[in-house]
């Protein structure tokens, strides 16, 4: 009977042998998204999920975890409390290494490595197509005598940060401020605020009916040549809200490479660059050190956006 | 004067009248209203306090007071800003929800005592069976399933899923009186049928450091970890 | 109209199709299954559905909900034991049919009123989709942060009033479910509640180990604590068609059935048994032979199955609409749909129209899937109302380590399910209403997001009110809650006046 067992064991773990020195990726993989479902960084994400699916035959499934309110930052403790496989990997915005460590929740600034970058969202500030305001400084002048409320997805992220210090650059104050699980045309149209600092595709059903004030990046939309940034407009820097693919401190770098080359090919992709064509992202790959150097310019130029904020 | 004595007793002995008749056997009673003629649709919905109803309903009053006393400090109230112009910056702060759970919890478990208690009365009143400890050694039976239950849980990281899924299976069979071969070789199939949809197919996560799969030569380790 | 068209393209996808039938069926069994209901098969299988794709693992968690109460039908029939907690009032009539020797008719009977409920529901929707469909985007202008936090307190205000006899206990364990839900940190908003320090409770309480904890745990212990019914033989011969002509003799009742539980079904907060109630009560007074109610009176029999079949369609139209469930089972579909990538709220319509129509489609196809299978193997399901108590609780305990575990994978969920478990035992055996703490949970935290998030625009009080739309529903509040407060009053003043 026992040497039937070992037989038996020993037969199967020669079957299946072809699975054990299988490298990475030998299981299924999830890509944890810190959002709701439906904007720039999940397209692509999913995108690349696919990719991974027909590159290497394994599941790769894309799952929410929006924060409610938090910011990305619940759904970002998920991926470190993962095992450091590769089996969980974060599509994370600037927001997470940045602004992370600065809030006591366990993200320190070394608890994520950079993959790669891909993706820089078209992060605009939108008001009411009957708003009295078309650009920052109409905004300035309205806001001086009537009360503007803006709307945002977290008072500690990058863009939100960069709208305020706009605001006391151009003199001016919002007279009060939300924090939004979604904002979208609803959240215009419905009344919920004047001001909504959110991405392109989330305002692309009404954009030919709403004014966007200014873009919050390095460069001009494609779609929108007449709206400036707010770097142009206000005086502030030009920090960027990126998305890029991270996985947790000590994950080996074969794994590291393996997921570098997935995403790459998927995003130089056609389907990624008619993406970008159509909406106003900019969709690119920058890799393990293009990015981390970037997170490093990034990192002072937010300590320089905080000062302004004293 | 005639005796009413006895034409009382002729009226006592008659053998027309029988008090007690022992020919009438309880088999041979039947209730004058049927059963199946009491229907209501309201007693679908009634609601009838019992047994450890009142005993429930001083632990949530306990619990209440607990969150009460804490109030203060775990919700922020201290730290509240009431000196605001716009109402909007008083309601974003984070006492206003356990405040709104407050204001409903305290009237709620004070009315739901004194309804308790006036159930407690009634039926101490009206003699109804109201064993308090019967109820509660069944509350207290019930935590033996669960210690069960947490045991299972451990041990899935010391013997891995599949086997302690298998060991809970016939376990919980055997302790719930089902021991014939039978019932133990269902269980058996059943709990591996279950390991095997939910673990080897849809693939959830349990857990990934698993004592006994060390000791297994290493493709039949990674074999065992990522399909059982 | 081709979001229709592209609607129905989406489920001619073969994963989907067997998606469909495995939901269908396994809906059917589940439901027969005295002692598990949907809520519990959806919580525990909802996490291990993850790694399916995003409309397959919809359309079987769709089927189990939809399919539920026709398989609940069956022991309520036979052996006069209801298998989900809807098909309360179907063991009276039903039960009094089988006892008549008319086992077929009754089964048949039910199973085509559940058809017909469920029909006119799903048409419902879809001609409101189809008719309001495009102007929903601006009827979705009308729904801010303010007016769905007003929705939300209605659904609440309503969940509790329904409880009339138990006011007191729903609205007291609705509150802690609320605060249950507050439990937590959110770092970026600065907030922090009833964490005590304790890194557990700062990560909060996860809503489907609550509810894997309360509905699933604590009826193993309550199966595991009882005892095993044995019921007796019933055959079930041939004749099954006979009910199915049944049901055109009495349009009246269906309809108004059907009706009254698409209604409640709209209403949030309002369920199945507010639904039955009244579809009974009125099947009654219109009925020509009102004494035999609870006797096998078929209009009886027609009354609860088409009302509680009616209602889970139409539960779905708030959830989409508004994003605010209506009921236990329909917040637990509200995460499936997050879980899909779709965002139930007032913009729906702008972003995937093609996903409602797929939905109610399936729906449709779920119902005609189950009325087919059940019409022939109808004896082959009945059997498994025979399996015992007690190892149906062993099992659900084991399953229940399954829905837990795979959300968070984590050890302490499991002892928190468990003492979860071991509450909603003792108010089982209490006969305390769960779905308030449950509910609690939902609404609440609804509640609390909608108004941060609305607070921004809120200068002074009024402006809480003076939109038209949450102005509408905090009257409502105030009317619902005034007459119930008269109503007591009355009630009071007449017992007392002699």
């Amino acid at each position: 009977m026992k040497k039937i067992l070992i037989a038996v064991i020993t037969a199967f773990s020669f079957i299946f042998s072809g699975v054990a020195n299988a490298d990475y990726p030998n299981g299924p993989v999830q890509f944890l998204i810190p959002w709701p479902p439906g904007d720039f960084e999940d397209i692509l994400t999913r995108m690349i999920a696919d990719e991974w699916k027909n590159e290497t035959g394994m599941p790769a499934s894309v799952v929410n975890r929006p924060g409610g309110g938090d910011g990305p930052f619940p759904g970002a403790l998920e991926v470190l409390e993962a095992p450091a496989d590769g089996s969980v990997i974060g599509s994370f915005v600037i927001g997470v290494p940045l602004v992370g460590p600065l809030i006591d929740i366990g993200i320190e600034e070394d608890s994520f490595e950079a993959v790669g970058i891909f993706l820089t969202y078209p992060f605009v500030l939108a008001a009411s197509g009957d708003a009295p305001y078309k650009n920052l400084k109409e905004l300035a002048a309205h806001a001086k005598n009537n009360d503007v409320v803006l709307g945002h997805f977290g008072a500690g992220l990058v863009p939100t940060k960069a709208t305020f210090a706009a605001a006391k650059k151009l003199g001016f104050e919002f007279a009060d401020e939300s924090a939004f699980d979604m904002l979208d045309c609803n959240s215009l149209s419905s009344g919920d605020a004047d001001v909504i600092n959110t991405t392109l595709a989330l305002i692309e059903p009404c954009l030919g009916e709403i004014n966007v004030l200014a873009n919050i990046g390095e460069e001009r939309i494609g779609k929108l040549p007449n709206v400036g940034t707010v770097a142009e407009q206000a005086g502030v820097n030009n920090i960027e809200l990126w998305n890029g693919l991270f996985v947790k401190k000590g994950t080996p770098q074969n794994v590291k490479d393996k997921i570098a080359e997935i995403g790459k090919k998927a995003m130089l992709g056609d389907a990624a660059q008619a993406l970008m064509k159509e909406t106003g992202a900019r969709v690119y790959w920058q890799d393990a050190n293009e990015s981390t150097a970037r997170i490093s310019t990034d990192r002072k130029k937010l300590a320089e956006l905080n000062a302004i904020l004293q | 004067m005639k005796s009413n004595f006895s034409e009382n007793q002729k009226f006592l002995c008659s053998d027309k009248v029988r008090l007690f008749d022992a020919s009438i056997t309880p088999k041979q009673f039947k209730s004058r209203i049927s059963k199946e003629r009491k229907f209501k649709v309201e007693n679908l919905f009634e609601f009838k306090r019992i047994t450890g109803d009142l005993t429930l309903s001083i632990i949530f009053l306990l619990f209440v007071v607990f969150l009460l006393i804490y109030f203060n400090s775990e919700s922020g109230w201290s730290a509240r800003d009431l000196n605001q112009k716009r109402v909007g910056k008083i309601l974003k702060q984070q006492w206003v929800g356990p405040l709104m759970c407050m204001a409903i919890l305290l009237p709620a478990t004070i009315l739901n005592i004194l309804e308790a208690f006036k159930a407690y009365k009634k039926s101490k009143r009206l003699l109804l069976p109201n064993k308090i400890i019967y109820e509660m050694t069944q509350w207290i039976r019930s935590l033996e399933f669960i210690l069960y239950f947490l045991v299972y849980t451990f041990s899935i990281t010391v013997l891995g899923y599949l086997i302690s899924t298998l060991i809970f299976a016939v376990f919980l069979t055997y302790r719930l009186g089902y021991r014939t071969k039978k019932w133990i070789f269902i269980s058996l199939f059943s709990s591996f049928i279950v390991v095997l949809i939910f673990r080897t197919i849809l693939q959830i996560k349990t857990p990934v450091n698993i004592w006994l799969y060390k000791f297994f030569p290493e493709n039949l380790e990674v074999f065992m970890k990522i399909y059982f | 109209m081709e979001s229709f068209f592209l609607g129905l393209s989406n489920l001619l996808n073969i994963h989907v199709i067997i998606a469909i039938l495995i939901g269908a069926v396994g809906g059917v069994i589940i439901g027969a299954i005295p002692g598990i209901g949907p809520a519990i098969a959806i919580a525990i299988l909802l996490p291990a559905t993850i790694f399916l794709e995003d409309l397959v693992s919809l359309v079987l968690l769709l089927g189990i909900y939809g399919s539920a109460m026709y398989g609940g039908a069956i022991p309520a029939i036979l052996i006069n034991t209801p298998g989900t907690p809807v098909n309360a009032l179907t063991t009276y009539d039903g039960y009094s049919m089988t006892k008549n020797g008319d086992a077929p008719r009754a089964l048949s009977l039910a199973y085509s009123s559940s058809f017909f409920g469920g029909c006119f529901s799903i048409t419902v929707a879809l001609i409101c989709l189809i008719a309001f469909g495009p102007y929903l985007r601006d009827f979705g202008a009308l729904f801010g942060q303010r007016d769905i936090f007003m929705a939300a307190a209605l659904g609440s205000v309503l969940l509790i009033l329904a409880h009339r006899q138990n006011m007191a206990i729903a609205a007291m364990l609705f509150a802690i479910g609320f605060l249950i839900s507050m439990v937590g940190r959110q770092t970026s908003r600065g907030v922090a509640r009833y964490t005590f320090d304790i890194e557990y409770l700062a990560s909060g309480f996860n809503l489907i180990v609550v509810i894997v904890g309360i509905f699933a745990l604590s009826q193993a212990l309550n199966l595991m604590n009882g005892k095993d019914t044995d019921p007796p033989e019933t055959k079930i011969t041939k004749g099954l068609f006979k009910g199915l002509a049944e049901l055109k003799k009495y349009p009246a009742v269906a309809f108004i059935s059907a009706f009254f539980g698409t209604v409640m079904g709209i209403i949030p907060g309002v369920g199945e048994f507010v639904a039955q109630f009244f579809s009974y009560s009125t099947a009654r007074s219109l009925s020509k032979t009102p004494s035999k109610f609870g006797y096998g009176a078929p209009e009886g029999l027609i009354a609860c199955e088409t009302s509680n079949n009616a209602v889970p369609a139409a539960a779905m139209i708030p959830l989409l609409a508004l994003g605010v469930p209506g009921e236990a089972l329909t917040a637990m579909m509200m995460i499936v749909f997050f879980d899909a990538g779709i965002k139930p709220g007032p913009d729906i319509f702008e972003k995937a129209p093609d996903f409602l129509f797929s939905l109610f489609l399936a729906l449709l196809i779920i119902n005609i899937l189950v009325v087919i299978t059940l019409l022939f193997t109808s004896k082959f399901i009945a059997k498994i109302i025979y399996i015992p108590n007690r190892f149906l609780g062993a099992f659900i305990m084991i399953l229940a380590f399954v829905g837990v575990f795979s959300i968070r994978n984590n050890f302490m969920d499991c002892a928190f399910a468990a003492g979860f478990g071991l509450l909603g035992y003792i108010l089982r055996r209490l006969n305390w209403p769960l779905v308030p703490i449950v509910l609690g949970m939902v609404l609440g935290s609804i509640m609390i997001e909608k108004l941060t998030a609305g607070a921004g625009k809120i200068k002074f009080w009024m402006d809480l009110f003076n939109r038209p739309v949450s102005g509408i529903l905090a009257l409502t509040i105030f009317l619902v809650i005034f007459l119930t407060l008269i109503s007591y009053i009355y009630s009071y003043y007449k017992k007392n006046i002699r």
